[in-house]
This record gives structure tokens, sequence and C-alpha cells, in this order.
């Protein structure tokens, strides 16, 4: 059988042990819930680059689109006019000049569409980053209290298992004394 | 024929905004301190725990310390329980006026004393037992401490109970006992059958009040009223034997109460009656001897010390002769001689071998036998009174020393050693040493260590006188060579001489 010093000995010892991997513990926690808080920021940063991006894109689409679209508008006027002209109209004559008008204001009516229709997704797009990086900042925050969080715990549980082991100790002995 | 113009249309219409909508952070458990609370909790926890064992531990000590008190309370109330049962130290109480002393310790008391015990000590209990439990503190102490001591009384009770009751039956039995003896004291003075037959019965009514009260079964009973009988018949007719002398009176009384007796009672009785007249016989006859023998040493002693009237002697001479011849013979051959004393060397050669008889005999009629045989001179001439004197004095002394005096076995060995140290034609300074002796002790009426001083002083003299060496002498024994060329043991102190000697005590009373 083991001495009864011995037995309060082991008792202390584990104590003391347990105490210490509780407060590493923490630390380890906190510094996971940190990696974690890093990444959800720089995944805030990366949605918001990809909004800015994607808005970029929509927008060259939709100059293109336009140019396309006045080619088509100036080819359009020219089958006109040369069916006008074909067809005995004179170009200056009001009808010729409604036409006209009425291919003019088709196009810029298509214009405006395209270029509405690119600004609204392009607002999407960066409406959508930023509400990504809103939550993903949010995370990154929650991570780090977490961190904190975790630390200020296995500090505490240590702190508790010291003070546990040493009351629980000082009555084994005086108990064993009293033997 | 109709004209034919190619018309613009609307290649484009405009989109509805889709509006994305909010997106929802993740929720991270971690961040909202649960941990922390719940960590915290654990050491409220601990906190508590602590506070737990520290109460846990307080009422441990708490309870160790009532263990304790309580401990020691049942020791001293066992302690004043043992002393209250069995202390014996004496007490002095008041019984109807009257002191009686008595042991304080209820269980010590034995017989009469040990009446109402239980009752005392059912009242001394109950002080005891208030005192211990207003000392216990607590009520949880109180009711440990009443649980014990209760356990505790009734165990003693018990014991006292059992004591009263056996001691009652012990006095109840002591009293028919000691009444029984004294039946049978009483019955020593009588000596008529008829009484002593109402003596037996009553006695044995007395035996059977004691067998009820002894337990004892119907065979012992009876063995017992038997023997009583036997014991209460003895006394009379034993009594009557010795008072009387009167065999036949005795052998009557036991033949009135032969039917109560056992065989064996009644042989003994026989045989002790038979026995009792013999005794008497030879008690007679040894006083008888006894009387010659002081009747002859007072005679001698008279006329050693010259209180014979010798000129009208022959009356006292005739009188003696009825009881002692011989003693008669030798006086009236002094009172022709009238006393004188011619010394010559036969007489002293006689003389010296009556004294050394004497001092080495182990009888005193053998002694009284000397003394005659010296007085009658037997041819060897006249002994004078002086030398008569001497040799009273010294068969007196012997007859002591026979009878155990070691006063007077001092004075034997003392006499002895002076016989010793003379040859036995010394006879002179040795009778003048006998008669320092005799006279010195006589004058100082000297006893014990006194009579061995005296013995030294007048040794110690003639031993110088002998061997004038001697006076010289260191305290130690010493070995000299003597007149006749020996090698000789000297004290300068003949003290020694006495105390070292190993004789052992000559007796003869064993043998009477």
């Amino acid at each position: 059988m083991c001495s009864p010093v011995a037995v309060i000995g082991l008792s202390a010892a584990a104590g003391v042990y347990s105490a210490y991997n509780q407060y590493q513990q923490g630390n380890s926690e906190g510094q996971y819930y940190n990696y974690l808080s890093n990444q959800s920021a720089q995944q805030g940063q990366l949605a918001l680059e990809r909004g800015k991006q994607q808005a970029k894109v929509i927008q060259d689409l939709a100059s293109h689109q336009i140019k396309d679209l006045k080619t088509a508008g100036a080819q359009m006027s020219a089958s006109q006019r040369a069916a006008l002209a074909a067809n005995g109209i004179d170009a200056s004559s009001v009808t010729a000049q409604d036409i006209a008008t009425d291919t003019l204001s088709k196009q810029d009516m298509d214009e405006l569409a395209i270029r509405y229709n690119a600004n609204t997704r392009a607002w999407e797009a960066q409406t959508d980053a930023n509400y990504q990086d809103y939550a993903a900042r949010a995370e990154a925050d929650q991570y780090r209290y977490a961190s904190r969080n975790a630390r200020r715990a296995g500090k505490t549980n240590a702190f508790s298992t010291l003070l546990g082991t040493a009351a629980t100790t000082a009555y084994q002995y005086n108990f064993l004394k009293r033997k | 024929m109709a004209i034919r113009i190619p018309i613009a249309e609307r290649q484009v219409s405009p989109t509805t905004a889709n509006v994305p909508m909010p997106r929802q952070p993740g929720v991270v458990r971690a961040a909202f301190g649960e941990q922390v609370y719940e960590s915290n909790q654990n050491l409220g926890r601990t906190g508590m725990r602590i506070s737990e064992l520290l109460a846990k531990h307080i009422h441990e000590r708490e309870q160790q310390k009532l263990d304790a008190h309580l401990a020691q309370l049942d020791t001293d109330f066992r302690k004043e329980i043992q002393g209250t049962l069995f202390d014996e130290t004496p007490e002095t109480i008041d019984v109807n006026g009257q002191k009686v002393q008595r042991p304080k310790g209820i269980l010590t008391r034995s017989l009469e004393q040990a009446e109402g015990a239980t009752e005392e000590f059912d009242k001394k209990y109950r002080d005891i037992r208030q005192k211990y439990l207003s000392q216990a503190i607590t009520t949880d102490g109180q009711a440990r401490i009443s649980g014990q001591m209760d356990q505790h009384y009734l165990t003693a009770r018990q014991m006292t109970i059992r004591h009263e009751a056996a001691q009652g039956k012990v006095a109840m039995i002591s009293r028919q006992s000691g009444n029984l003896h004294q039946q049978i004291s009483d019955a020593a003075g009588i000596q008529d059958v008829q009484l002593l037959n109402v003596a037996i019965d009553r006695a044995q009514q007395t035996q059977d009040q004691i067998n009820v009260l002894s337990g004892f079964d119907p065979e012992t009973s009876e063995y017992k009223r038997t023997a009583v009988a036997g014991q209460l018949a003895a006394k009379p007719i034993l009594a009557t034997l010795k008072t009387t002398g009167d065999a036949q009176k005795a052998l009557a009384l036991l033949e009135g109460v032969k039917d109560k007796l056992s065989e064996e009672s009644y042989a003994d009785l026989q045989s002790r009656i038979k026995t009792g007249v013999k005794n008497m016989a030879e008690q007679a006859k040894r006083l008888e001897a006894e009387q010659k023998i002081n009747n002859r040493f007072d005679y001698l002693t008279r006329v050693a010390n010259g209180e014979i009237d010798w000129a009208n002697a022959e009356e006292e001479v005739r009188s003696i002769a009825a009881h002692d011849p011989d003693l008669a013979e030798a006086i009236n051959r002094y009172v022709r001689s009238d006393g004188q004393y011619t010394p010559t060397h036969l007489n002293d050669v006689y003389y010296m071998d009556m004294v050394k008889s004497v001092l080495s005999s182990n009888n005193q009629q053998e002694i009284s036998e000397f003394l005659i045989k010296s007085l009658r001179g037997q041819g060897a001439g006249d002994i004078s009174r002086d030398r008569l004197a001497i040799l009273v004095g010294v068969a007196k002394e012997r007859g002591a020393a026979i009878y155990g005096s070691l006063e007077a076995q001092d004075i034997i060995k003392s006499l002895k050693a002076v016989a010793d140290l003379y040859q036995t034609s010394d006879v002179l300074p040795m009778t003048a040493m006998y008669s320092e002796f005799l006279a010195k002790k006589h004058r100082r009426q000297a006893s014990g260590q006194d009579v061995k001083m005296i013995g030294n002083a007048v040794l110690r003299n003639a031993a110088i006188e002998r061997y004038p060496a001697i006076g010289n002498m260191p305290a130690v024994p010493n070995k000299v060579i003597g007149e006749d060329g020996s090698l000789e043991t000297i004290y300068d102190s003949l003290n020694q001489i006495m105390i070292d000697d190993d004789e052992p005590a000559t007796s003869d009373q064993s043998q009477e």
C-alpha cells in the first residue's frame, strides 16, 4: 500500500497537471477561433473584390451591346433609307422623317434599357458582395470573441482545478493526519 | 404594289432589379461566452465544494471534540459508578441513633450491611446520571451519553440485585449458623440425657433451616443433620469426661443419644472417651512426676541455701520419704554429714562429671537424678552447699532450656563453654566462674541480651586467666599455639564463641 504522503502528493500532482492542460486547451481553442476570424475577414474582402469585378464586367458587356445596338440601328436606318429611296420617297419627306425618328427613338430606348439593365446587375453584384463582406466580418468578430472567451474559460477552469486540488489535498492531509 | 419599308423593333427591354437578400452571418456559439460562464460555474462549484469540505471538516472536528468529551464523561461516569460499587473506604452512618461503620462501596458490603443496596444504588445513579447529563453540552451528546449510562446502569444494577440477594441469604445462613454454634457451645454444660436429646432436636431444626437456605439436596441435608447431632453430643460428653473424669457418665450420655448419631459419630465419640480416659491417666502420671521433680528442686535449693533446720529435719525427711524415697535418703545422708565439705581430687572429678552430665541432659527426670546422686556423693565424698547451689542453678537453667527458653539456652551455652575451657582438675576456678555468672545474673536480674553479655564477660575473664594472650588479641578470630602446642582458635571477644556456637538447642519437649 502507498503511504498517505504519496497519496496526497499524487492527488496534488494530478490536479496541477489537469489545471495546466485546461489552460493549454483554452489557449488552443483561442488560436483556433483566431484563425477562423482571420479567414472570415479575408472572405469578406474577397467578396467585395468579386462584386467590384462583376460590376465592371457587366458594364463592359453593356458597352459592347450598345455598340452592337448602334451598329444594328445604323444598318436599319440605311435599309429604310434605301427602301424609301427605291420607292421614291424623299428622304426629307415627313414619312421618311417619321420613320427615321421612330427608328432612332427605338434605338435610344434599347440603349437606355441596356444601360439600365447593366447598372441593375452591377448593383446586384456589389450589393451581394457587400452583404457577404458584412456577414464575413460579423463572423470574424464572433470568432475573435470566441477566441477571447476560450482563453478566459481555459484560465478560469485551470484556476478552479487548482483551487479544488488545494482544498482536496488539504482535506486529505487533515483526514490522514487524524487517523 | 405596296411599299415595303423595314421598321425598327425594340431589341432590349429593361429588366427588373433583383434585390439581393442580405446574407445572415453564421452564428459562432462560442462568441457569446457560454464557455466562460460554464467555467465560472465550475469555479463557483469549486468554491461550493471547498466550503462543503470546510463545513465537513469543521463538523468532523466538532464531532471529534464531542466524541472525546463524551468518552471522557463516560469514563468519569464509569469510575464514579465503580467507586459507588467497589470503594472500600469506610464510612460512618447513623442507624437508629447508633454510629455504624461500613464500606462506601455498595458491593463491598456484606451480610446485613448489603440490605437495601439496590435502592441505594438506584438513588445514587439518578444523581450521577443527572450530573453527567448536564455536562453533555448538546442534545445529541445527551442522547448518546444517556444511552451508554443506562446500559451500564442496567448491568451494574443486576450485579447489585444479585449481591443484595446473595448477601441477604448469606446473612440469614450466618445468623442461623451462629445460633447453631452457640447451641453447640451451650450444650457443653448439659449432663442430662433428656436435655441433651432436646438440644440435639433443636440444633437439627436449625440445621434444617440452614439446609433449606443453602439449597442442599436431601442426601446432603440428612448428612448435615446427623453431623450436627454428633458435634452437639460431643460437647457435653467430652466436657463431662474432662470436668468429672467420670467415663461412665460420659458413656451414659452417649448411649442416651445413640439413635440420633451416625455410626461413625458414635464410634468416634466412643473412641474419644477411651482416649480421653487414657490421656487423663497419663496426664495425672506426668503431673505427679513433675511435682516430684519440682519438689526435688525445691528441697535441694533449700539445702543449698541453708534453709533446712537440720536439728529438726528428721520429721520433714520422713514426710519426703513418703513421696520420694531417693530424695529422702540423699537428704538424710546430708543431715548426718552436717553439710560440711572436704574437697578432694576425687570429689572434684565427680562434681565436674555431675555438672557436665546436667549440662548435656535432655530430660528433667534425669537431671533431678543427677542432683540426688550429687547429694548422695556415691562414696566420692560430700558436696558443699555452694557447689550444690551452683549445681541446682545449672539444673534449673538446663530445665528451662529443655522447655524452650531461649535465654536459658544461651546460659547453657555459656556454661558449657566454661566447662569446656577447664580441665576436670580446675574445678575451683570453674566453680568460681559459675558462681560469679549466676550471682551477677541474679543480682542484676538480667534477661535476654544482658545475660549473654554477663556470660561473655565472665567467660572472657576466665579465658584470659587461662590464656593471658587472649587479652591482647585483635577482634577477629585467630589461631594461636596453646600451652600443649596444639593450634587453637582464639577470639578477643568470647561473645563470638557463644553466637557462633552451632550446637542445636537441646530440647526434649517434642519427645514429651
